[in-house]
């Protein structure tokens, strides 16, 4: 029975993804082309914000099309979805992670503004992708997503709540409830749970209705 | 056995240009505080220990190819590149140099293969002088010019340990290198080679002018 509603709360929290997460990347493009035609000058913040959700739409898109459709007979779960910590290698799927990471852990250093290490997650991604396409050795990966992601979700809240900001605080709220449903917990009910909820929190955070503190930062 | 005499005395004059070089740039840091001398300590500190490992013939070897001389060689090629950087001041990429020897020592560490730490080292050892020395002629700034001449001349005798080449004549480009670095500290391009004379008689005959107006 218990079996039976964690693969029914899966399906339907994976057409849920698949639908509010592209839909979400579109609302946050639209507002970063809005902004930049307004004050003509690009929000970076807002940029990265639009390329996380990107990034995450390209994950749920590979993931729903390997688990849900008929292509999952098809595709090569060595290109598509491999994400095993025996034997870490680069596949669509944990690409898609270690860029959200990177492209959280920049945004960090961009809302503090450590000028010096802007650019420092790409290096160290791109050095790793760099390895594994000249070695086939991708050991830095999974300790990268993991101590990546949990400093990130750390600074997020803690620069959320020190600068009153909404961005960086919704973000770290929506990365906490989406990192587990990723990495461990995928298959458990309180994963399935957290796969449910975090289309709907994405949705009121890229429509612009998740206002914690009042003023918002301007960068 | 006087070969071996020879390049110890050699490598004995390299070590004592190099603590001087040191010792200079510690009273420069103590007056100036700047952190671009930190790094020139670290270089010099890495050449020291690389002279070193010369003299006692040590060769600890990790993994495949990852050995003592190449972590300090690694370090070497880092501080040129970050001097560059901060001379150009392109603070985004201070970062890029620590990062990409990390990947290059592990690509030592697990592979036999030299051509990316040869390709690396050739890439810092010639385009990082030659763009040091035009800056430093171009800003008329010393401590620059000396050390992408330095840096050149240290580069070139690198290059040259090869067997064709008299086994003395890297070396004496090596000694020929610390001793250019060494005047670079000392501020002597500074005071000979970009002297401006013309700057110079302006600042005079502006103080005369000023005695002058007072009396």
């Amino acid at each position: 029975m218990i079996l039976q509603t964690v693969d029914l709360v899966e399906v339907i929290a994976n057409y849920l993804g698949i639908t509010i997460i592209p839909i979400m990347t579109i609302i946050l493009g639209r507002k970063v082309i809005l902004e930049r035609r307004k004050i003509n000058k690009f929000n970076m913040i807002r940029f990265i914000n639009f390329c996380i959700f990107l990034t995450l739409s390209w994950i749920l898109i590979w993931e729903f099309l390997y688990e849900t459709t008929p292509l999952g007979g098809v595709l090569n779960y060595e290109l598509v979805k491999s994400m095993e910590f025996d034997s870490p290698t680069f596949s669509l799927y944990s690409f898609g992670i270690g860029l959200i990471i990177t492209l959280a852990l920049v945004m960090m250093t961009y809302i503090n503004r450590w000028e010096s290490l802007y650019y420092v997650p790409f290096f160290i991604f791109a050095g790793m992708f760099i390895v594994f396409l000249l070695t086939a050795i991708a050991i830095f990966l999974i300790p990268y997503i993991f101590a990546g992601g949990v400093i990130a979700v750390v600074f997020l809240f803690a620069t959320g709540l020190r600068l009153k900001d909404n961005s960086s605080f919704g973000l770290a709220i929506f990365a906490t409830l989406i990192f587990p449903t990723l990495m461990v917990a995928e298959k458990t009910i309180v994963g399935q749970i957290l796969s449910l909820v975090y289309p709907i929190f994405g949705i009121i955070f890229a429509l612009g209705y998740f206002k914690l503190f009042k003023a918002d930062v301007v960068e | 056995m006087s070969d071996f005499l020879v390049s110890l005395t050699l490598e004995i004059i390299f070590l004592i240009f190099c603590v001087i070089t040191i010792i200079i740039i510690l009273r420069t840091y103590f007056e100036n505080k700047e952190s671009v001398y930190i790094g020139l300590i670290a270089f010099f500190a890495a050449m020291l220990f690389n002279s070193i490992f010369r003299v006692t013939n040590i060769v600890i070897i990790f993994g495949a190819r990852l050995s003592f001389s190449n972590i300090i060689a690694l370090v070497i090629f880092d501080i040129q590149l970050i001097f560059f950087l901060y001379l150009k001041k392109l603070k985004k990429f201070y970062y890029l140099p620590i990062v990409a020897s990390f990947y290059l020592g592990f690509g030592l560490y697990e592979n036999e293969t030299l051509i990316f730490f040869i390709s690396y080292a050739v890439v810092i050892g010639f385009i990082i002088p030659v763009i040091l020395l035009r800056e430093g002629r171009k800003t008329r700034n010393g401590l620059a010019f000396g050390l992408g001449l330095f840096f050149l001349i240290y580069g070139l005798g690198k290059m040259l340990e090869i067997p064709i080449v008299p086994e003395f004549v890297p070396e004496i480009l090596r000694i020929v290198g610390i001793i250019v670095s060494t005047l670079a500290v000392l501020e002597f391009f500074d005071k000979y080679l970009f002297h401006d004379r013309e700057e110079k008689e302006r600042i005079q005959s502006a103080w005369i002018s000023k005695l002058t107006a007072k009396k």
